[in-house]
């Protein structure tokens, strides 16, 4: 069953997708990666929800405030308001399969923001996290820089304008400040995967996943929140199912 | 304003999502928007609710959904085509006009999604804005595609569905059988706009019978490019030479081909604004 | 070859998933036009050079000549690890 559907975070309605899965005993809260990479991350976390349905487990794909279909305005947006989103989301998943084991499912800074969260779920499942946001803003900017100058020079944007994205200063001052390097073990189940061309972990995810105990992956395929177009993500389904 | 989500089925009997926008007044008409090949119903940069809030304040109530294959709809990605997202478009469209009796019904497309507009506009609209229309229908790399071809492995090889292949690629050992075997033929990106009787082509005749189509629809054309977007004078050509009625043409100044600018997507709306309020 | 430049077309291919052999790939060969290389290809290239030589390019450095060949990318790889030292 598919249901689309608005919930309360606050002030705000957030609009989410729901799949239930008949008598489930896992349900998922999938968080978003951030800005223009939600865009082509989106349905890749559609056919993970999918794969997730057909083995039993429900889930709720949401957007944060300010994104996607959501009430709010993303220039106001702050990491701290989509850390609550997530908990609204939670609460959401919660009520309605009050029986069923709570997971967090996150890419790049959803992931993150999953592991910030942890304590609300027994499962987390983090795609990709970000380590250190003021790198992501960094390579986010140097994209941005790309996108000019290979469309023939021109006047880079206003600080602020992040490929179309109003980036508040709030929001900009809490990823600068976002540092998972240094952090703590996680009581429950975890699993930390890298996506990219090695069928290795990178040593810095290596030791995020060693800090908070989690196992690790490396699923080879092309990083699906920078591409343009479409590619099936066919090995990271396949290694959904080794999550138990 | 209201907005109400929404579930649909197609003719294919695919569950497609969508965003009903209802004005809280009467609407002087309303809108159907249309993403783009790689995009969904929120834009990119979200610029397709943002357009949906923006001119449902003046009045214009408006749809966005999901092609099949895209977004959160049921479908197969790769089975996608620009005849399926015509089909599901005849549907959304329909289900706008049930709701909307009174006032016009307009298309908004954005990049692909103006050659759904183009595909579909014979029997459903009262005008058409298209922002960064390209060439109807036309073949990737239509010049010297063999070459290309070669040129582009890499492209081909994302789109391998085997995981295997992946690892070996990674692994440095080449699986050329299967690089061969994705070149030839299927759905998606590589394969957008040909023809042929594979599943995720087009059906053979489709270009020319909405080619034909297309020039019989007489109603308002509204064209928006940026002047920094490679594909725009090449399309604005084409529409210039194959549209019953010469549409308005727009530029926004410095801006690329999805208006990946704040201020960009400002003028997309103003100039699109100004051109709604001449319709009603 | 140098090894430098042997590393770097190892990451281009790595990289891209280009089913080429690396030796293949021409030190002094447009990249862009010889591989069709649009914004997201280059964004993983400057990704990658970061990670495979544990640089970090700010973005107010970021020059598409510097990714135009593979000598033009070894260049910049020597200029930041010059920096380091």
């Amino acid at each position: 069953m598919l249901e689309p559907l608005f919930f309360p975070s606050g002030e705000l309605q957030l609009f989410g997708i729901w799949r239930a899965a008949n008598n489930a005993k896992h349900v998922w809260v999938i968080c978003p990666p951030f800005a223009e990479e939600e865009k082509s991350a989106h349905r890749t976390l559609t056919e993970i929800a999918l794969a997730l349905q057909a083995r039993g487990e429900s889930s709720l794909f949401f957007s944060y405030r300010g994104t996607g279909d959501s009430e709010g305005d993303f220039a106001d947006a702050t990491l701290t308001d989509w850390r609550a989103d997530i908990a609204a989301a939670v609460a959401v998943v919660g009520a309605r399969v009050p029986d069923a084991e709570i997971g967090l499912l996150g890419v790049r800074l959803g992931a993150s923001l999953a592991y910030l969260e942890r304590e609300r779920a027994s499962r987390l499942l983090l795609i990709e996290p970000i380590l250190a946001g003021r790198a992501m803003l960094s390579q986010l900017n140097m994209r941005q820089k790309m996108r000019v100058s290979m469309a023939g020079g021109g006047a880079a944007l206003p600080a602020g304008d992040l490929d179309g994205w109003p980036l508040g200063e709030n929001l900009r001052d809490e990823l600068n400040a976002l540092d998972l390097r240094d952090t703590v073990k996680y009581e429950g189940e975890a699993q930390v995967w890298n996506v990219g061309p090695r069928d290795a972990v990178a040593p810095p995810l290596q030791n995020f996943a060693d800090q908070i105990g989690a196992k690790t992956r490396a699923i080879v395929m092309p990083a699906f929140w920078n591409l343009l177009d479409y590619t099936p993500p066919v090995p990271l389904l396949e290694a959904l199912t080794s999550v138990s | 304003m209201s907005e109400i989500p929404l579930i649909f089925p197609n003719a294919r009997g695919e569950t497609l999502v969508g965003i009903l926008h209802n004005t809280a007044k009467t609407p002087r008409g309303a809108l159907l928007f249309l993403h783009g090949w790689s995009g969904y119903r929120t834009g990119p940069h979200q610029m397709l609710t943002r357009a949906a809030r923006h001119f449902g304040a003046s009045g214009w109530s408006s749809l966005r959904f999901d092609f099949a294959g895209r977004g959160d709809s049921e479908g197969d990605t790769e089975l996608a085509t620009l005849a399926t997202m015509r089909d599901d478009t005849n549907i959304a469209s329909r289900l706008l006009r049930e709701k909307f009796t009174d006032g016009p019904i307009i298309a908004v497309g954005l990049c692909s999604g103006c050659e759904i507009a183009v595909a579909a506009a014979g029997r459903n609209w009262d005008g058409i804005a298209l922002w960064s229309a390209p060439i109807f229908a036309a073949l990737p790399e239509q010049s010297g595609q063999e070459k290309k071809r070669a040129a582009n492995l890499g492209k081909y090889a994302r789109k391998l569905l085997d995981p295997r292949t992946y690892l070996k690629i990674a692994r440095g050992q080449v699986d050329t059988a299967a690089v061969g075997k994705a070149m030839k033929g299927g759905g998606g990106a590589a394969n957008k706009n040909v023809e042929s009787r594979e599943p995720g082509q087009l059906p053979p005749g489709f270009r020319a019978q909405s080619l034909s189509d297309w020039k019989k629809y007489n109603g308002p054309i509204l064209q928006i490019y940026g002047d920094a977007d490679p594909i725009a004078p090449d399309a604005r050509a084409w529409y210039a030479q194959h549209s019953a009625r010469p549409p308005v043409v727009e530029t926004v100044a410095g801006a690329n081909h999805s208006f990946y600018g704040l201020d960009w997507e400002r003028q997309v709306f103003e100039i699109t604004q100004k051109w709604l309020d001449a319709r009603n | 070859m140098n090894l430098l430049n042997s590393r770097i077309k190892n990451m281009i291919v790595e990289r891209l998933f280009l089913p080429v052999d690396p030796n293949a790939i021409a030190d002094d060969a447009s990249l862009m036009e010889t591989y069709d290389i649009d914004s997201v290809a280059l964004f993983e290239l400057v990704v990658g050079l970061e990670a495979e030589f544990d640089i970090s390019m700010e973005d107010m450095e970021f020059s598409p000549a510097n990714f135009e060949t593979v000598n033009a990318m070894a260049a910049l790889v020597e200029s930041k690890q010059g920096e380091g030292s």
